[in-house]
């Protein structure tokens, strides 16, 4: 079904709305969450959470990209779960991402307002569009969707160590991007 | 480790654009490495060994996808061809015809899909079950081939890959059941390839052609400062010991490249610039700063505890050398480290250093005829060459020649495995895409075609237009005869599984 029809369903409040939704995007959901929690139970519930996210942001929601909604959401509730159960137990996952985000660090204070997030965001998008397609799809495929680094070289037919030092540019790349534009966080 | 900070840039990325999230929702490409396929060719060993044991262990064939299939497709006449069905995330190409420097030839050609590939493993439980990493089939294009006029023809056979694709991927040839050894060559690269429209205009406007072009040479001098003889590595007080190239230049006159650097920073405007590389990051090779135009006016390096440079440490630093050169000579050097490093089992080992640096010369040069103009556009230095040379889309040729006698015909036979084309996402299940090309980018005429599909019990198909006869995705027909004039067939198919009787 076209994401239009599902996203319909979902505002006439029709229960069949999650089942297409299960249908079309499951595994990519379930592939998201298991990135980022390693864990299949956790990564299920958090799949299953999403669902009822999703039926009860629409209405009023109406996602332009259902897909890139539904992955957001996942992201979201992974963090929290992340947050919730893990943070602690420094589980792999998105403990690794933090720890490799940190590398995109300005040196700065702290975020004090929803609208310098937004800059941040803006920075951030602003950073991926000077990038070469295959650059952003590389840094997204790892930050945005949490591939492992091994499965993410074998993608892209490098060694682990060639795309552990790509990675490690964007990410100093990022960084001085965000300095320069006076990002403090 | 600060996580509420790292927290905040998470929470900023998860929010970046859609259009991006969309971008890399899908692998950037399928690699397949020689380990890999000798693995498969052991399990085929295994499966044709074991076979005969499986079926007594409780096993059979089965279809779980009874009542699944639309019809979208299935069982279709063939030649035409949809967007729809043939776009893909991954797309591997179609297995392309063979294609001729002389005119004048006509071909009877005859395709086999193998999907006997599959392996046969232990599962967790210790019994035997299908592993379904293995995707590919084996692809038997074959070809009886006469002329108007007896002679030597030069024949070329077209694959698509990227170079980072492994030398599995090369076809091997056999011409009246005698083995031919084939040169290879290399194609310009174009924008990424996702569907056979994509394929069709890579293909477009003499490919092979433009293929045999003799490649660029960039003879412009460079002024290089490679940094060697690391010190530091082994400091206690330096968490990751870094090496930092700093420079000054004139923005007008002078641009520069790297190899070998972590990072860096650039201020256009001042002239001014840094290059990083932490030192345990080098394993020992040296790494290059390459100034074109005119020489820098100042640099220095300085030695720092971490890839933060803030901490200075004298302990840490490098020799550097300043010598000339040309930006040719230089990128055959980086070449030939990079194979020496990373390239041991892959496809481009087996072009000549010469045309990976003629390769690296055209990429650059497509970026901007001004050379410091294109040297800007890399972020990363010459790695983002080398990058594009080697996963841009393209097809390779093997190059042979064929001995025609008057009045008779030559039997030429190729076999390449052949990876599927992926669609991850989009339909809430396994596809796995296999195409052909009827005449694309090929001056031979064909008089007959053929398609047949041989393992046909180990797969489902959910769509296709060769024009298989098929009930609920099994096929009941293995052998069609096409279109010799048509331009495209497709079929997506998924794994057939095995359930206990």
């Amino acid at each position: 079904m076209e994401d239009a029809g599902i996203i319909t369903l979902y505002w006439e409040r029709d229960e069949r709305a999650i089942e297409e939704t299960r249908e079309k995007y499951g595994g990519y959901c379930y592939g998201i969450a298991m990135n980022l929690l390693h864990i299949p139970e956790d990564a299920e519930e958090t799949v299953s959470d999403t669902w009822h996210a999703a039926w009860n942001a629409m209405p009023p929601e109406r996602p332009s990209s259902l897909r890139a909604w539904l992955g957001r959401v996942v992201r979201n509730l992974s963090l929290s779960r992340w947050n919730r159960e893990h943070r602690k137990k420094r589980d792999p996952g998105i403990t690794e991402l933090l720890s490799e985000l940190e590398d995109c660090l300005p040196s700065s204070v702290t975020v004090e307002s929803a609208m310098e997030e937004k800059e941040l965001a803006a920075a951030v998008d602003a950073w991926l569009r000077q990038l070469s397609r295959e650059d952003r799809r590389l840094f997204l495929r790892r930050y945005w969707y949490g591939v492992p680094l091994q499965e993410l070289a074998k993608e892209r037919g490098l060694s682990p160590a060639r795309l552990a030092q790509k990675m490690l540019r964007l990410r100093r790349s990022l960084r001085a991007a965000l300095e320069k534009e006076g990002i403090s966080l | 480790m600060n996580k509420d900070r790292t927290l905040v840039l998470y929470d900023a990325i998860t929010a970046v654009r859609e259009e991006y999230i969309e971008e890399a929702a899908a692998p950037c490409r399928k690699v397949r490495r020689w380990g890999a396929w000798a693995a498969a060719a052991a399990c085929l060993f295994l499966l044709i060994g074991s076979w005969s044991f499986l079926q007594p262990l409780g096993f059979a064939i089965a279809n779980p996808f009874l009542g699944y299939f639309a019809g979208r497709g299935d069982g279709t006449g063939g030649g035409g061809s949809s967007q729809d069905d043939t776009a893909y995330h991954c797309y591997a190409g179609p297995v392309l015809p063979l294609t001729a420097e002389e005119t004048g030839l006509t071909v009877e050609r005859s395709v086999e899909y193998d999907f006997s590939l599959y392996d046969v493993g232990l599962r967790d439980d210790g019994r035997y079950a299908y592993l379904r990493s293995r995707q590919a089939c084996l692809v038997t294009d074959s070809y009886t081939l006469t002329a108007g006029e007896a002679g030597t023809y030069t024949l070329y056979y077209p694959f698509a890959a990227a170079l980072a694709d492994d030398t599995v991927l090369i076809p091997s040839v056999t011409v009246n059941g005698e083995a031919v050894k084939a040169e290879l060559l290399a194609g310009p690269g174009g924008d990424a390839v996702f569907s056979w429209e994509d394929m069709k205009a890579l293909m477009g406007d003499d490919y092979l052609g433009r293929s045999l072009e003799a490649l660029p040479r960039l003879e412009e001098r460079v002024t290089v400062y490679a940094l060697s003889d690391f010190r530091g590595q082994e400091s206690e007080t330096a968490k990751n010991p870094t090496v930092e190239f700093a420079y000054v230049l004139d923005p007008a006159r002078t641009a520069v490249t790297t190899w070998g650097y972590n990072g860096g920073s650039n201020d256009l405007q001042g002239g001014k610039g840094t290059r990083q590389v932490g030192i345990r990051d080098t394993r020992g090779s040296a790494v290059y700063l390459l100034v074109l135009g005119e020489d820098l006016t100042d640099w220095s390096i300085r030695g720092y505890a971490d890839g933060a440079c803030e901490t200075l440490l004298e302990s840490v630093g490098a020799t550097v050398t300043r010598y000339e050169s040309t930006l040719g000579e230089m990128l055959a050097l980086f070449w030939k480290n990079y194979r020496e490093d990373y390239l041991a089992d892959k496809l481009q080992v087996l072009l000549d250093k010469d045309t990976l640096v003629g390769l690296s010369c055209q990429v650059l040069l497509e970026r901007s005829s001004n050379l410091l103009a294109a040297v800007r556009t890399l972020p990363f230095g010459l790695e983002d060459v080398f990058d594009e040379v080697l996963h841009r889309s393209r097809v390779l040729y093997l190059r042979f020649t064929v001995v025609i006698p008057a009045g008779e015909a030559a039997d030429i036979r190729v076999s390449l495995v052949k990876y599927p084309s992926y669609d991850h996402t989009s339909r809430g299940r396994e596809r796995r895409g296999f195409d052909l090309a009827g005449k694309l980018g090929s001056n031979i005429a064909v008089t007959r075609l053929e398609a047949s599909v041989t393992g046909a019990e180990y797969i489902v198909i959910y769509c296709q237009n060769f024009g298989f006869e098929t009930a609920y995705g099994v096929l009941k027909t293995t052998r069609v005869t096409l279109d010799p004039n048509g331009e495209h067939w497709y079929m997506d198919v998924g794994t057939a599984p095995m359930k206990e009787k």
